[in-house]
């Protein structure tokens, strides 16, 4: 017992020496040292969201540093409760979490489920106001900051329209959609958790000078019984298939891939007074969870994984699985500079507490949250 | 003998009473055991259901939960449609598995053997990519057959829609609900003793007075236990009507569930209060199965066991072509679908102008370096789930059936419990005891746990059916070897377990692939070390690649598929076929 207690003094005192409690940008040195500690913890514990981009990151990640990457894909709705329960109960299994921020924020970090993110921030590169657009906290009104949010995925949420079928004339803008001849015409994604459907609602929150008129709309669209679907794909399939020319909350880059590749005329997304242009979908983040039982290896990994090489990566990869994506980081590149120029534009341009990350503030979550209350109120 | 068979009650050994024989002390630890594992997951859904407040943070205790989850505004439609959907596909399935297993069983209808078969490889089709396939047939504007109707200028409007009342009926129908209930009456049927028929027709029975007076009585023990698991199973499947319900605004009594559960924000007090009241809702219908079945057990097998089947005559070629096309319908068109969608570029898209198909899917599924992992831990995991579901259900069925231990209806009773939660509440009731209790938190992430959550998850199912192998024996073979001087021990291994040997196999067939396939059970429970095929599955699945998907769902269904076929050929041997 006294030898076991003698052993976990040690590692407290090793990890102490090597993981600084605040943040602080360490020497090479000293990021070697970290890095000799995490090689010796051996592995990494990730959860990640279910999407493809994430496996050739982590394995270019194993193949830099030949620290073991023990990934489990989820998504947060069924791993955030699992942990959550693990913690609860003593056991902390888990060293670094990637997944959308508005659900991490929602459950995990008001249940004190979180390490404050700062502490591991150890890079000169990283821990750093002036590489981020929007600066490390990315105007998220939080403190201490648990969640790294690094970038945008999921680009367009939004009114999605086939125009080969519906004119512009005919649907243009949210108000179209409360006509009487939509009525149960268009499809949306599940409004029950925060996702392509809220976020989209959300966005037209600008349009409106106050809540009051705003909510007046986000009921009148209920009213109108859109038909909904609880898989991404689905919508997008409907509006290609054709079962209905309009629909919102459709999965973004399955819609863009496919629209390609279909080579069809389809218009998404459409609706002014959105966040910003184009209008930004959910923000990717990492975080790391209570105690991680690998923390020497958790801070290597954060640290690479907020560095330009990896965010670079992080792009390219979700980019080659036909999902749109760009980081935060100013010097970051993007095969489509256009695009990522656009995407920071609106980003900087926000209008959720002054600047930034609308569906993800405070702010944004309080909207989403309403939008998931009035579709219960309608029945759906 | 045949009339002693007739009236064959269940042996009347230890009435009542405690002993220390090895029969009560095995009672005791089964009883003990089974209690645990059932009661003590339970036992944390009331204690949750009671907690108020956001999961994760303080809570106090209160009836909150309660109230929101019962004055839920649309909790009485989701009643409401649980109960028809439900009577309408067991009224259905029940009428057709009747028939199917009686031509399967006792007549002389071709490739019977085959045919019989073909309804397990249906049950063991992954639902998932089964469903999309369907979808891709019967969605009301781009599925293939109402495309074809259309051109074929047959109809004006697309005549289906699976998204609706009637589509959820139908793939239920095609993927599980009929396929089970031939698979548990066609070893039924082919138990029934021809001479008990042939001694009714003697005494001027005519054909309905056969099956109203003779079979209906002699099976319904096994027909209860169907139509009440069918029920039960109703009340848990979710993920079907996840799918096609929303869109048709049709939820049901488990989605409501799984609503509170993966919601934002997660109200697992109100999801924990739903399944309680599942469950209380469920157990007068489980007592009362029990109270039906002692009452009305029947011994079909005896001393003298004939079981000689009808010609068909003309109807032998047209009533086989008919069979056919059913099993076609639930086997051969999904399968095709699924190995078809695997290598489509984009499933369901044919008008892709670079190319409709492509390897790429197999190529990245069998590059991937968790596939190979998840691919053992499936193997392992489902053979284990197996084995211990052959060695602890066959002691609990006899049990049951034979003893008249007090608490034996009890043990019986608990059997039921998991079935009546849906998986994912079992699964983190399960996780929250794996977590909790010392020595048993050594096996949280480890596969053994999963081997647990798996058998229990089957119990219902496995016990049922060796039970009613058991009470189709008559207890005057066990009480013929006791006589001749055969320990009980021995009366076991030689009488008893070879004769529901068949019965026994079935279930560790049934629990592999529930174990292979099983999803909602396994998700809280696998670990980045531990993960089975299903759950990899499903990864790709939320992800909305069914390309890949479809894949897994391929290996998956090899898996399956290869084990059934295993199993056929061990079930022939010890008599699972026609005896």
């Amino acid at each position: 017992m006294l030898r076991h207690f003698r052993l976990w003094l040690a590692a407290a005192s090793l990890l102490a020496a090597v993981v600084p409690a605040f943040a602080a940008p360490v020497s090479d040195a000293d990021w070697q040292k970290i890095v000799a500690a995490a090689k010796r913890e051996g592995k990494i514990v990730i959860s990640h969201f279910t999407d493809g981009g994430m496996e050739p990151v982590l394995r270019q990640f194993e193949k830099e540093y030949g620290i073991r990457v023990e990934a489990t894909p989820g998504r947060p709705d069924a791993v955030i409760p699992k942990i959550l329960t693990e913690q609860q109960n003593g056991q902390y299994n888990w060293d670094v979490l990637i997944q959308p921020v508005n659900n991490v924020r929602l459950v995990l970090e008001p249940a004190h489920g979180l390490e404050p993110i700062l502490p591991f921030l150890v890079r000169a590169d990283v821990d750093n106001d002036a590489e981020w657009f929007g600066g490390i906290t990315a105007h998220v009104p939080m403190d201490p900051l648990y969640v790294f949010y690094d970038g945008i995925s999921n680009l367009a949420v939004g009114i999605d329209v086939d125009r080969d079928k519906v004119p512009a004339s005919v649907v243009g803008d949210w108000p179209d959609l409360l006509k009487p001849e939509w009525k149960g015409k268009f499809g949306i994604y599940y409004p029950g958790r925060p996702a392509n459907l809220t976020i989209a609602l959300t966005c037209y929150r600008p349009a409106f000078d106050s809540d009051a008129k705003w909510e007046a709309y986000v009921r009148a669209f209920f009213a109108q019984q859109p038909i909904v679907s609880a898989e991404f794909r689905t919508v997008a399939d409907w509006l290609l298939q054709g079962r209905f020319p309009v629909t919102v909350g459709a999965e973004g880059s399955y819609l863009d891939g496919l629209t390609k590749k279909l080579k069809r005329k389809i218009e998404a997304p459409i609706g002014k007074g959105l966040c910003g242009y184009p209008p930004t979908g959910t923000g990717r983040s990492v975080s790391i969870p209570k105690n991680p039982p690998d923390r020497n290896a958790a801070t290597v990994f954060v640290n690479w994984y907020l560095s330009k090489e990896a965010q670079d990566l992080v792009v390219r990869s979700y980019i080659a699985t036909g999902q749109a994506s760009v980081s935060r980081r100013k010097d970051s590149s993007h095969p489509d500079p256009d695009l990522q120029k656009q995407v920071l534009a609106g980003f900087e341009a926000g209008w959720m507490q002054g600047k930034g990350l609308m569906t993800d503030s405070d702010e944004g979550l309080r909207l989403q949250t309403k939008v998931i209350e009035l579709a219960r109120q309608a029945g759906y | 003998m045949t009339s002693a068979a007739l009236e064959g009650r269940v042996a009347t050994a230890p009435a009542r009473r405690w002993s220390l024989s090895p029969r009560a002390l095995l009672f005791a630890l089964v009883l003990g055991l089974v209690a645990f594992f059932v009661l003590y997951p339970l036992g944390f859904l009331v204690s949750a259901s009671l907690q108020i407040g956001t999961y994760g943070q303080p809570t106090t205790f209160g009836f909150g939960n309660w109230v929101s989850a019962l004055t839920d505004p649309n909790l009485r439609n989701a009643i409401v449609n649980t109960l028809t959907l439900t009577a309408t596909r067991q009224v259905i399935a029940f009428l057709c598995a009747i028939g199917l297993a009686w031509l399967l069983a006792r007549t002389n209808l071709p490739g019977r053997h085959w045919l019989e078969f073909g309804f397990w490889i249906s049950f063991f089709l992954p639902t998932l990519p089964v469903l999309v396939g369907w979808i891709f047939l019967l969605d009301s504007h781009s599925g293939l057959i109402n495309r074809l109707i259309l051109a074929l200028g047959w109809a004006r409007d697309p005549p289906f829609d699976i998204y609706s009342w009637w589509g959820i009926v139908f793939v239920h129908l095609m993927t599980n609900t009929l396929a089970v209930q031939v698979m548990l009456f066609t070893p039924a049927f082919r138990n029934i003793d021809s001479s008990i028929l042939e001694m009714a027709r003697v005494a001027g029975c005519g054909a309905l007075g056969i099956l109203w007076r003779i079979i209906l009585p002699v099976l319904a023990p096994t027909i209860l236990v169907v139509v009440l698991l069918g029920t039960i199973r109703s009340l848990e499947a979710f993920e079907i009507e996840l799918i096609l319900g929303p869109p048709a605004r049709i939820a049901v009594f488990s989605t409501a569930i799984y609503s509170h559960v993966f919601d934002s924000p997660p109200t697992y007090g109100a999801a924990f209060a739903l399944s309680i009241a599942g469950i209380a809702l469920m157990a007068p219908f489980v007592a009362a199965q029990q109270m039906i079945a002692r009452r009305r057990a029947r011994a079909t097998v005896a001393g003298k066991f004939a079981a000689r089947l009808a010609d068909l005559g003309r109807w032998r070629w047209p009533l086989f072509a008919l069979v056919m096309l059913l099993l076609g319908a639930m086997t051969i068109l999904p399968v095709a679908f699924m190995l078809l969608g695997s290598f489509m570029d984009v499933f369901g898209y044919f008008d892709v102008p670079d190319g409709a198909f492509t390897t790429a899917h197999w190529a990245s599924v069998l590059q991937d370096t968790l596939f190979l992992g998840a691919l053992w831990d499936t193997l392992v995991v489902a053979m284990a789930a197996a084995v211990l579901s052959m060695l602890l259900f066959p002691p609990i069925a006899y049990l049951v059936v034979r003893t008249r231990y007090f608490g034996r209806g009890a043990l019986d009773f608990l059997t039921w419990l998991p079935t009546t939660v849906p998986g994912i509440v079992i699964g983190l009731a399960l996780l929250w005891v794996f977590l909790k209790t010392p020595g048993l938190n050594q096996i949280y992430g480890h596969p053994f746990g999963l081997v647990l959550a798996f058998t229990l998850a089957g119990m219902a199912l496995g016990v049922q059916i060796i039970k009613a192998a058991i009470m189709q024996l008559s207890p005057e073979l066990e009480e013929a070897a006791q006589a001749g001087g055969a320990s009980w021990l021995a009366t076991m291994r030689k009488i008893v377990l070879p004769l529901v040997a068949p019965a026994v196999a079935v279930v560790g067939i049934l629990e592999f692939v529930a174990a292979t396939r099983g999803v909602s059970t396994a998700v809280l429970l696998s670990s980045h070390a531990t993960q089975t095929l299903a759950v990899f599955q499903l990864k790709y699945i939320e992800a909305g690649d069914l390309e890949t998907a479809s894949v897994v769902g391929i290996v998956l269904l090899a898996l399956s598929t290869g084990v059934a076929l295993l199993g056929r050929v061990f079930g022939l041997r010890f008599g699972l076929g026609e005896r």
